[in-house]
């Protein structure tokens, strides 16, 4: 099921896209250094765009039981949802690292919500702000909420079907002591949305801060 | 309007229980409400312009100074959880408590953007929150930290996500590196454990404890028993496992089991050792009920009474058992079934070919059923019979050795007798020839006397040679002295004096009439033997009571004794002599003049009768031997009279007798004194003639006939046939010959009378036996 969209990224674009994620996801990654109180690597392997129902689709392959999202509404020249998604099994994995990786499992059940919400909007915001820095614009993001769920089930409750674009970046985030916890970060865009998006990454390709359209 | 919605809102903002805060495009601050007024002592003067991180002396969270300049630059919003950072500002409540608060940074309004700070106290949540874990982890920790089990709690994926200090110590990992780790690790893949895992894992039980091996972190095996439980937290699994430590359990059940089969091993090799012992016994064993129903048997017994191997065809013990013994059976089937005790009997069985084995059991009762091992002593008992004999013919040869010492003084004497008969015949004839009938009452008295003295004698000895079984009769000792008298003292001879001090109403006692003889004339032979110049033998009797003292010392039991004593004045004995005088083949004589076994017959006989022997002697005074022989109760039945004291009384019935001999003088005597008694008599001078006669019609009320007979028929034999025909006929056997072999077992209404018999003797057995 290839999508076939007028506004579809060329590698380049797609490329540049990927940098713009790992730009955003460094940045996320020295706020949880300071968090964690020791080294985290995030990164930003590769970027796609999908539809919607393919993206939702692909969220539960391979994984056996839920997921767990972090998500953000994003408002301005650019709107739509982000969503920080790894399996649910993970998430406690992903809490006590944040946390440190001493406390009780009571402890870190108690506070994985909380955990959570605020490590998946450090990573999000790291994004989310990247983005709308270069377009010296700013995005009137949302705080994040925490949702569980099967794939289609967090894309619905995240945003409906408003959004039929998904921009599906691979993600990995690196603990010092572990091997990495492997998610996506997704962002659910209208297709207005989708060309303002190419438009910034094609201005970020001409070497120029792209102007703001008209 | 405008003025008092302004008024409004600023009373909100000072009023809201939240602590909010607004900066500027460059993060200084444009507004700071009542509640941060409260919380940081800090009025909105003071803070005003300022930027936070100036206000709280740079104790201000680089997340949080990062998350301003985001909202300011980007649009974005920040959350800072108190679960992450333990205090964005450094705040307090009114009462000086650290206030636990959430921080969330908004950006606000248009460019130029500014940025609403937004400061949630929850403190009091967080504390119930805290309040609570802890109740419940005190609980929790209670039994988890101090369980003696290990405890792993694991998430759906099997990973440890908790492990209480026992499992560190079980498996020898750390708290830290348990953590994380996937159960696999611990435990082997087993297939039981597997199945537990998949339902567990989508939130179900286990039905049951599993018993695995699990693996130490230095690879060492442990046996564990792993009880688990799934539980849920929001929409997640988790699984808590109790592993159990199994190692002493497991190796008490291995030693169990080991125990188990080599007691199975044990029990089958004594299962085998017993069957081989009942299979290859060559003892008799039964397993019989108490009422004799044979329910088990080896093959030993099917073996000795030749039975065929596969249907014993004795079910019922009683049916081998000879009839003469089955009372003996029921008497001891009874006992056993009242008694626990061991029973131990002989009895005499028939075997399939009519041969009669002894076998002599122990059998004992239980389990309701007896349980006899018995052996066959056949051969044992055919050797005591054989002894028996032996003893039989030796006390008889002893006997003959006896009559051969006596026969010199006997022929001396008999010479005697003759004479004196001769000599009163010859004088008869002379006084017959001289016509003088004046003394002839005197010769002929003479003669008689002599002769039935000479008769006596022979009776005697016949008597005494007889061969006789062992028969215990109640016996009057002096009458059997009296007896005796006349043949012990021409025995001992003339230069020895006979004294006998005889106790008037001495006890009867139970005895060997005959072994009692022999013994006292083979005591009679040793004092004469002990007297070779002369002297006096003295036979005394004498009861004595023996109280415990003094039977002990004679060793039998208390109670009434006749003591026989027979003593010398000879030479004596030595105590050395004394003490083996008993002894068989002990002898003091020259070689050829006795046997040693005298003294040892006299001693066998007292003690077979109950009684004792006992030799009292003092060298150069003489020897005296006494027994000591049991007091018998009864009253003695006189089975002889003396023939000399009796009386001839006629029969008035005027009975028939047959009189068979072929001595013709013997057979006139018969028949006179038959006339003399009044009865009419027939003869016949062999058995077939006699047997003619009863054949015959004529009346015949009793057959006197010798036993030695010619013409092919002897006595017993004409007896038994005129029994057949006449039942009611009487018999008497008058015979020279004491052997009761040649007669037979006598019939009831059959009698004998040994010969020489006196006239008188005759008429009075006649009359004796007609009456009876």
């Amino acid at each position: 099921m290839t999508l076939q969209l007028a506004f579809a990224l060329n590698t380049i674009e797609l490329d540049a896209l990927t940098e713009v994620a790992n730009i955003g996801a460094s940045r996320a990654a020295s706020s949880l250094r300071s968090l964690a109180g020791s080294e985290v690597v995030l990164s930003v392997p590769s970027a796609e765009i999908l539809t919607y129902d393919r993206a939702a689709q692909l969220m539960g392959e391979g994984e056996a039981g839920n997921l767990v999202a972090v998500h953000q509404y994003f408002n301005g020249e650019i709107s739509g949802a982000a969503l920080l998604i790894f399996p649910e099994t993970k998430s406690l994995e992903f809490v006590r690292e944040i946390t440190g990786g001493d406390l009780p499992l009571e402890e870190v059940i108690a506070l994985e919500h909380e955990a959570l919400a605020e490590t998946g909007n450090i990573i999000l915001n790291g994004c989310l702000a990247t983005i709308a820095n270069m377009r010296h614009k700013t995005l009137n993001i949302s705080l994040p909420e925490v949702i569980h769920g099967s794939g289609p089930e967090i894309f619905s409750r995240a945003a409906g079907s408003v959004f039929e674009i998904t921009v599906l970046f691979r993600c990995f985030n690196f603990f010092v002591r572990r091997r990495a916890i492997e998610g996506y970060i997704a962002m659910l865009l209208d297709l207005s949305s989708l060309h303002s998006l190419r438009a910034l990454i094609q201005g970020l390709i001409l070497g120029a801060p792209a102007e703001p359209s008209s | 309007m405008q003025h008092t919605d302004s008024a409004r809102l600023k009373g909100i903002f000072d009023t809201v229980d939240l602590g909010l805060i607004v900066l500027d495009e460059h993060s200084r601050v444009l507004d700071w409400n009542g509640w941060m007024e409260s919380a940081t002592g800090k009025t909105a003067g003071e803070a005003f312009q300022r930027q936070l991180n100036e206000i709280f002396d740079g104790a201000v969270t680089p997340r949080l100074a990062t998350a301003i300049a985001d909202a300011i630059t980007a649009g974005t919003s920040s959350l800072l959880s108190h679960y992450l950072h333990e205090a964005v500002f450094p705040l307090k409540s009114r009462s000086g408590r650290p206030l636990i608060h959430n921080v969330t940074v908004r950006p606000l309004g248009g460019l130029p953007l500014r940025c609403l700070v937004q400061i949630s106290d929850v403190t009091n949540a967080v504390e119930r929150d805290r309040v609570l874990r802890e109740r419940q982890n005190a609980r929790y920790d209670a039994v988890v930290d101090f369980a003696p089990d290990a405890i792993l709690t694991l998430d759906a994926n099997g990973v440890i996500m908790l492990a209480n200090p026992a499992a560190t110590e079980a498996f020898g990992y750390t708290g830290k590196e348990l953590i994380e780790l996937p159960i696999t690790k611990l435990l082997d893949a087993q297939p039981a454990w597997d199945a537990a895992w998949d339902k567990l894992a989508a939130g179900g039980d286990m039905m049951r404890p599993v018993e695995l091996v699990a693996r130490k972190k230095d690879g060492t095996g442990s046996f564990v028993e792993i009880s688990a439980a799934s539980w849920h937290s929001e929409a997640r699994i988790f699984v808590t496992a109790i592993l159990r430590d199994v190692n002493e359990r497991h190796r008490a059940e291995q030693a169990l089991r080991h125990l188990n089969q080599t007691l199975e091993r044990r029990v089958a090799e004594r299962t085998a050792d017993r069957d081989r012992m009942w299979r290859l016994s060559s003892d008799v064993m039964l397993v019989v009920q108490h009422d004799g129903t044979i329910n088990a048997s080896n093959p030993a017994w099917r073996d000795l009474l030749g039975e065929a191997e596969e249907l014993p065809h004795i079910v019922w013990l009683g049916d081998s058992v000879v009839p003469e013994d089955q009372a003996k059976l029921r008497a001891i089937l009874e006992e056993l079934r009242t008694s626990r005790a061991h029973c131990q009997f002989e009895l005499r069985h028939r075997a399939h070919d009519g041969a009669v084995r002894w076998i002599s059991w122990s059998a004992v009762a239980a389990d309701e059923l007896l349980q006899a091992v018995g052996r066959d002593v056949t051969a044992e008992r055919g050797a005591e019979e054989a002894l028996r004999a032996a003893e039989e013919a030796l006390r008889q040869s002893q006997k003959m050795e006896a009559i051969g010492q006596l026969t010199g003084g006997i022929a001396h004497d008999f010479n005697n007798l003759l004479t004196g008969i001769l000599g009163s015949l010859e004088l008869l004839e002379t006084r017959l020839a001289q016509n003088r009938h004046g003394d002839l009452d005197r010769y002929i008295g003479g003669a008689k006397r002599s002769a039935t003295r000479a008769a006596a004698l022979t009776h005697r000895l016949l008597a005494f040679s007889r061969r006789q079984t062992l028969d215990p009769k109640p016996t009057d000792m002096n009458r059997l002295i009296a007896d005796m008298e006349d043949l012990v003292r021409r025995t001992a001879g003339p230069d020895i004096e006979i004294w006998t001090n005889l106790e008037p109403g001495l006890h009867s006692t139970l005895v060997d009439p005959n072994q009692l003889e022999n013994a006292l004339l083979n005591l009679c032979i040793n004092a004469r033997d002990a007297m070779p110049d002369g002297g006096r033998l003295t036979i005394t009797t004498v009861n004595e009571h023996l109280d415990e003292k003094a039977a002990r010392e004679q060793d039998i039991p208390p109670g009434q004794y006749v003591k026989l004593g027979v003593s010398d004045t000879g030479s004596g004995m030595t105590d050395d002599v004394i003490e083996r005088a008993f002894d068989p083949f002990f002898t003091t004589k020259p070689l050829g003049e006795g046997t040693g076994l005298g003294l040892s017959m006299v001693y066998g006989f007292a003690r077979q009768s109950a009684g004792q022997a006992r030799i009292l002697s003092e060298i150069g005074h003489g020897t005296s031997v006494q027994l000591y022989l049991p007091r018998h109760n009864a009253s003695i039945t006189i089975t002889e009279e003396d023939p000399e004291l009796t009386e001839i009384h006629g029969t008035q019935n005027g009975e028939t007798v047959l009189v068979v001999d072929d001595e013709p003088s013997i057979r006139m005597l018969v028949m006179e004194v038959l006339e003399d008694l009044g009865c009419r008599a027939a003869e016949a001078h062999d058995g077939a003639s006699g047997l003619t006669q009863l054949q015959g019609k004529g009346q015949i009320d009793m057959l006197v006939t010798d036993v030695g007979l010619p013409g092919g028929i002897n006595g017993r034999q004409l007896a038994d046939a005129a029994m057949q025909l006449r039942p009611k006929l009487k018999v008497l056997f008058i015979t020279g010959y004491a052997e009761s072999t040649v007669i037979g077992h006598l019939k009831p209404g059959m009698h004998v009378l040994t010969k020489p018999f006196s006239m008188e003797a005759l008429a009075d057995k006649i009359q004796g036996v007609l009456r009876d």
